[in-house]
């Protein structure tokens, strides 16, 4: 089943941050698709209690949305509103990437936004009074002293939209959205490709839906904690100029019962924020669009794309859009001559980038608009790009050059007999044979038959190969799911068997930090071991940041 | 047989008539349009007629669709032909009808109905006499095919200029490969002329080897990545090329020898589909973590 292996990822994910109880509430939810707190008891065989604290752990880290459904009356039974808990796969994995969020927020905004953002990240979701503390905490000042710097790089991850206001935690979900748990095909019981990519889609919507239902307004969203909307406003950020007009009639309800000053009590205590992932993944994105540009063309296309993406970078409406606003030249020139290795590129030089981005085979940027004034960026077909070279070098290096060859033939051909890709691909026939039966045995490419008599002789008839390259794409994603999963299997496993040496590590640290004298002291052979067990853990980590680049570029770009 | 054998005058007189319609009609003439000219004479005496001349081989037999066709046979063809048995010439017909593919001798046999021994006699005629030739196929390596002696097999039957008895001459490629990948590199951008040129040019090789050889070189260094189509621009860097030609330049972008995914084990493990937590193949215990850890 695709995609089984993103579930078992989470999960493992989940066992190492919080441990097996929570791993086991989770692995409850991830599998078996939204559930009730009674059903959960009921899979699990947990205390009531017990599943409650778990629950509510997953639900502060973001892992969990709860949400309440309308029940009919059934028979004498009354209509009653259940409250279903659904786990966040997608949150979870992002679980992973909290490295690269704060390199980010570092590069962009500082570190202090990068402090603020680690200690959301931290504890899942976090009042502005409680950053307050936890900074003063930190810096061990006076929560004062450190209020006013720590509330203006709060307001300035506000309006980069880098943080959020809590979605709301149970909302009403129409009754529909909530049937499938039984009905999803999963596992043995769906046959064939189709009904699996149908059964993904049947799953996916289902949880867009949810999640979108959770999801406030944009304005709400990123609406200022009333405190801090002079911060805001000095800041000249778009958020705090719109939000006087738009408080929804809830709102408006709710601002009349409380006076002003309540209201601020209230965001600065009650209203919890957490890292918008949504908006860091598209930071992410655009930096592999750049990077895709770079290579192909070079660093001056770059950064011009780069300029290009951050003057459309609002205008997104949706977390994965197949192409931008249109961008008119002079807001280009602006732009691309506002960034530090834009300003000293000649506005020829910036029409020559354009110009190059636009001829490329790829189409990296196409012109719109009367006669051509303005530009889009095809930022889908760059992704789809990145992704054809990754798919393309993991073949050439499990397959060899030939397969490789072939596959590329097949990516831009299509259909064809083997005697035709033998021919064009320059390999033995027989060889082409073997190398495509090869490729089949993967599903990387297909085989269709064209039979021309009634009895499907195979003598009589033709075969054609083939790529479904949707269904190449989800392959490649759920083994890479898998690969991330043992990577960290494997690196948990490394810990644990080191457990001892490494215990004895930290005690001596603890010692040594605390000032005493301490009288144990590692043998030769325990140096070795901690030698090694870093290496060991340093290279399993590097290597998942990394796979998990690809896991973004096949899943969430 | 018809009771009473015609007449010697006869059939002489249907002899020649037979001979003018086939001049009347040098692209063959029909069985058809023969029924209707010869309707005046006798079956036996047209059919006496035919036979006669059939056997010496002055008109030939063909069939094309349904009907019958006849054509008179030229002077050369007919000394040719002298003293050839009628088997003899149906399998020359068969070989001749396939052209440069050749035809194999199981083909032949089920082709005309003969038996073996037949089959192998006539064949042995036709060959000593330098009508037909033998021919070994690429494509199935222990047959041989018989074609016509003056013609030239085709490509699917030699295989063409990157086979070299009848083995794909795979050194043959890299190198003719590896050629015209450096000239295109060090020229920056080149177009087909140029590559065949340089690569005849250098006697690397004394294959004679068409444009659509050096094509097929140039198309498998495009799917390999190497190099790049483009479109002449007719200006700047492409100012010695008239504008729109095809040309071809390095690639920018090389298929990446290695990925994320690649570069751990199980990028390239042969058994990730059977690797779970706890079975027999695990990530715990796996020997291929093993030696990728310690090194």
């Amino acid at each position: 089943m695709a995609m089984r292996h993103k579930c078992k990822l989470s999960c493992d994910l989940i066992h190492t941050h919080f441990g097996e109880l929570v791993e086991k509430v989770c692995r409850c939810l991830v599998y078996k698709g939204p559930l009730v707190l009674a059903e959960i008891a009921r899979y699990t065989e947990m205390n009531i209690t017990q599943l409650r604290n778990c629950l509510l752990v997953l639900v502060q880290h973001n892992c969990v949305q709860g949400f309440k459904i309308f029940q009919e009356a059934v028979g004498p039974n009354p209509p009653k509103v259940l409250t279903s808990y659904l786990g966040l796969t997608d949150n979870i994995l992002h679980r992973m990437r909290f490295p690269k969020f704060l390199s980010i927020v570092r590069d962009e905004l500082g570190e202090e936004a990068e402090a603020l953002l680690e200690g959301l990240l931290e504890h899942g979701r976090l009042t502005l009074e409680q950053v307050v503390q936890r900074a003063a905490a930190r810096a061990g000042k006076a929560e004062s002293e450190v209020e006013l710097p720590l509330k203006q790089t709060f307001a300035a991850l506000v309006r980069s939209h880098y943080i959020e206001r809590c979605p709301a935690s149970e909302p009403t979900v129409a009754p529909k959205a909530i049937e499938p748990p039984k009905k999803v095909p999963r596992g043995p019981n769906s046959k064939g490709r189709a009904a699996k990519v149908a059964a993904i889609k049947n799953l996916e919507s289902d949880y867009d839906r949810i999640v979108s239902v959770a999801a406030a307004l944009d304005t709400e969203r990123f609406r200022m904690p009333s405190s801090l909307e002079e911060v805001g406003e000095t800041g000249g950020g778009d958020v705090s100029m719109t939000d006087p007009v738009v408080p929804g009639q809830k709102r408006k309800r709710d601002a009349l019962a409380m006076d002003a000053k309540t209201m601020a009590i209230v965001d600065e205590k009650e209203v919890l924020w957490r890292a918008n992932y949504e908006e860091l993944i598209r930071k992410l994105r655009h930096q592999a669009c750049v990077a895709q540009v770079k290579t192909r063309i070079d660093a001056a296309a770059g950064s011009v794309l780069a300029a290009m993406l951050e003057m459309t970078r609002s205008s997104e409406t949706t977390s994965k859009p197949q192409v931008s606003a249109p961008l008119s030249m002079t807001v280009i020139m602006q732009a691309v001559t506002m960034t530090p290795e834009g300003r000293t590129m000649t506005m020829e030089r910036i029409r020559g980038a354009l110009h190059q981005m636009a001829q490329e085979t790829v189409g990296f940027i196409t012109r719109t608009g009367e006669g051509g004034s303005s530009y889009i960026i095809n930022m889908h077909k760059i992704i789809e790009q990145g992704r054809r070279n990754e798919v393309e070098a993991i073949v050439l290096q499990r397959f060899g050059r030939e397969s490789c060859r072939i596959f590329r033939l097949l990516m831009m051909k299509g259909q064809m007999e083997q005697k035709q890709i033998a021919g064009m691909a320059m390999v033995q026939l027989k060889d082409a044979r073997e190398l495509l039966y090869r490729l089949l045995k993967e599903q990387y490419v297909v085989v269709q038959e064209v039979a021309k008599t009634a009895e499907h002789s195979a003598q009589k008839s033709i075969y054609l190969w083939n790529i479904n390259w949707d269904v190449v794409k989800l392959l490649v994603l759920d083994d890479m799911y898998h690969a991330a999963g043992n990577l960290q299997q494997r690196l948990s496993h490394e810990l644990e068997q080191e457990q001892e040496v490494l215990e004895l590590l930290k005690q001596i640290q603890a010692a040594k930090a605390a000032g005493a004298e301490t009288h144990v002291t590692l043998t030769q052979r325990q140096h070795e071991q901690v030698k090694r067990i870093r290496r060991v853990a340093s290279i399993l980590e590097a290597s998942l940041l990394k796979l998990d680049n690809a896991i973004l570029l096949f899943y969430d770009f | 047989m018809a009771a009473a054998a015609p007449s010697a005058a006869a059939v002489g007189a249907a002899i020649n008539r037979l001979l003018d319609l086939c001049r009347a009609n040098p692209n063959g003439l029909q069985q058809s349009v023969l029924d209707q000219q010869m309707k005046d004479v006798g079956l036996e005496v047209v059919t006496a007629a035919i036979n006669a001349l059939l056997g010496k081989g002055h008109i030939q037999l063909f069939q094309q669709g349904g009907s019958l066709i006849y054509k008179e046979a030229n002077k050369e063809e007919s000394v040719k032909f002298k003293g050839l048995s009628s088997e003899d010439m149906l399998v020359y017909q068969a070989i001749q009808q396939s052209a440069n593919q050749g035809i194999w001798t199981m083909d032949l046999k089920r082709r005309t109905n003969l038996q073996q021994p037949q089959v192998t006699k006539a064949i042995k005629n036709l060959e000593t006499r330098n009508l037909i030739k033998a021919v070994k196929s690429v494509e199935h390596k222990s047959r041989k095919v018989y074609m016509l002696f003056e013609l030239e097999p085709s490509r699917d039957v030699t295989g063409g200029a990157f086979y070299t008895e009848q083995e794909f001459d795979v050194e043959f490629i890299s190198v003719l490969k590896h050629q015209s990948l450096h000239f295109i590199l060090k020229q920056g951008f080149a177009t087909l002329e140029n590559v065949a040129d340089a690569v005849r040019k250098s006697g690397i090789t004394k294959e004679e080897l068409r444009l659509q050889d050096f094509k097929q070189i140039l198309d498998m260094l495009v799917l390999d990545g190497e190099i790049e189509e483009e479109i002449s621009s007719g200006v700047g860097t492409h100012a010695a090329l008239p504008p729109d030609t095809l040309c071809y330049r390095g690639s920018k972008t090389r298929i990446p020898d290695s990925s994320a995914f690649t570069s751990i084990p199980c990028g390239v493990c042969p058994v990730l589909h059977e690797c779970t937590d706890d079975g027999i193949i695990s990530p715990k215990t796996c020997v291929y973590f093993q030696t990728w850890l310690t090194f």
